[in-house]
Parts: C-alpha cells; sequence; structure tokens
C-alpha cells in the first residue's frame, strides 16, 4: 500500500508540543493550504490540514516552528476513529515524515532551516 | 501565497461507489479506500485508514468503472470542509479531491493484445514455425560429430571449489 503527500502552507498557530508518558516528543500543530483557483474563479478558499510529529522531527517543530511559518510536509494521511459522546467519529492528520522551513527570515533561524533526515514512522 | 498540497494512494475500495448530481447539475461520486499503514518495527500488526475520496465530474466518470475490492491509485488533494448540523454542532471533513483514479490490474491490456487482427497472428505463426525448422536443422547432429577417442581429464573432488 501507499500513502504519500506533500504540503506547503503556514501554520494557523504556534504548535503544541509534549512527551506522551512513554517519554516520546509529539508535537501537533495545523497549517493552511491556499487552493489553486479554480475554473469558476473561486478564491480564497482554505484547507485546514492538521500534522503530527514525533520524536526528533517533533522536537525541531516545537522548537523552530511559529504561528505563520511557511513550511513543507511530506508525510502520509491518517484517519483516527474515535467515540463522543457514542456517536462514532474520525479525524484526519498528515503523520510527518519530513518538514522544511521556508520562509527565509532572521539570519538565526536560517541556521537551523533544513531538515533532511526522515523521522521512522511514530508509534500511536 | 505559492501553496501545493498533494497526495497519492493506493487502497482497496470499500463498499460501493456513491455517484450523484448535485442541484447545479455537477456530477460527483463518494467512495471509500482502505489504505495499510506502514509496517510497524516493534511488530504490532498495522492498522488501515479508510480514506475518504471525492470526485467531480469527468472524475466521477471514471470512478464509476471501480467495485468493491478493487486495487485502486487516487492522485488529488487533501481538502477539509466544516458543515453544521441542526443542534448547530460543527462537523468536519477530510477527504481527497481526486485528480486521478485509476483502477490498478486492470484487463484493458489483456483485451487490448487479444484484439490483434487473425491475419497478423497467423504470419506471425508462420514466420514462427519456419524459423523453429530451420534451426532444428542446424542444430542436428550425428554421433560422428563427436570425438569419442579424446582423453577425459580426470579431477580430484578435493580441487572442486564447492
Amino acid at each position: 500500500m501507499f500513502n504519500k503527500c506533500f504540503l506547503i502552507g503556514r501554520l494557523t498557530r504556534d504548535p503544541e508540543t509534549r512527551v506522551t508518558l512513554s517519554g516520546v516528543a509529539v508535537s501537533r500543530f495545523t497549517i493552511a493550504v491556499d487552493r489553486v483557483r479554480g475554473k469558476n474563479g473561486q478564491e480564497g478558499v482554505t484547507d485546514y490540514i492538521r500534522v503530527v510529529a514525533w520524536r526528533r522531527l517533533a522536537e525541531i517543530c516545537g522548537e523552530y516552528l511559529k504561528k505563520g511559518k511557511l513550511i513543507a510536509i511530506e508525510g502520509r494521511l491518517q484517519i483516527e476513529s474515535y467515540d463522543k459522546d457514542g456517536e462514532s467519529r474520525t479525524s484526519a492528520e498528515v503523520v510527518a515524515d519530513n518538514m522544511q522551513m521556508l520562509d527565509r527570515g532572521t539570519g538565526v533561524e536560517m541556521a537551523h532551516d533544513h531538515y533532511d533526515h526522515a523521522e521512522e514512522i511514530a508509534p500511536i | 501565497m505559492s501553496s501545493i498540497n498533494k497526495i497519492i494512494v493506493i487502497g482497496t475500495l470499500v463498499g460501493d461507489v456513491d455517484d450523484r448530481v448535485t442541484s447545479s447539475g455537477d456530477a460527483y461520486a463518494k467512495f471509500k479506500l482502505k489504505v495499510d499503514r506502514p509496517e510497524r518495527s516493534d511488530g504490532i500488526v498495522a492498522q488501515a485508514d479508510e480514506i475518504e475520496i471525492v470526485a467531480w465530474r469527468q472524475m466521477a466518470e471514471s470512478a464509476k468503472t471501480i467495485s468493491n475490492g478493487d486495487s485502486v491509485v487516487v492522485e488529488g488533494r487533501i481538502q477539509t470542509r466544516t458543515t453544521e448540523d441542526e443542534g448547530g454542532r460543527r462537523k468536519y471533513f477530510t477527504e481527497i479531491d481526486a485528480k486521478v483514479i485509476q483502477k490498478l490490474g486492470a484487463p484493458s491490456t489483456i483485451s487490448k493484445s487479444s484484439s490483434q487482427p487473425k491475419a497478423d497472428v497467423k504470419k506471425q505463426f508462420k514466420e514462427l514455425t519456419s524459423t523453429t525448422v530451420e534451426t532444428k536443422s542446424v542444430k542436428e547432429v550425428s554421433e560422428s560429430d563427436f570425438d569419442f577417442t579424446a582423453p577425459v581429464s580426470r579431477m580430484d573432488d578435493e580441487e572442486v571449489p564447492f
């Protein structure tokens, strides 16, 4: 089976980074991805896509990502099912394998502007 | 702002394709793909994701060619949308807006090769048989071709490197 996606968008807010009980770092955030304007002239439509990163990549996200930053994400789309008030629901998020910051910001950030080690697939 | 939103998945179709037409006359089709997650290093059996796919207009037509259990490749973009139910509660949906839908192992290639004109096949058969005969005549050998008097070199088992 195959499941690969590539996204470029901006963080809607600062990432939420924490460490699980088993000591694994996890970072969650949402990126806003503008849609390419369609033939019928639709404009201003944005997809808000949730992203999760684990381990070393989560630490990097927590440290360097801020609201409004433009980033590229490579990963896979994952669907979680859960129960809320007895109702079965699903939530979707992209599990990041790779992240790269695209903003050419201040010099300090540029030094850490690169991440090219594919993270292992995260355990849930 | 320059954005990129691309996804490609390969999975099995779960259930049937639900094809409909909107009130404005646009055809669309919805279906679910079951996509296995990558194998885990800790040995726990990986789950699968059931990903919702939506296909519009011409893509809805290609979606009609697939059926339950088929292996399908879908390429498109991740799209999110919200709706509000009667209670005013917001519901979030994430789905793939398909740009390419391709059934894997489709029999189209088989039917293509078998639809060759008969004359061609006959000609090919003729060519094939004639060459076989020729090679046979060349390869035909008699006992006299071999020199049985030549000394056979003996080899010690110890010298064989395996």
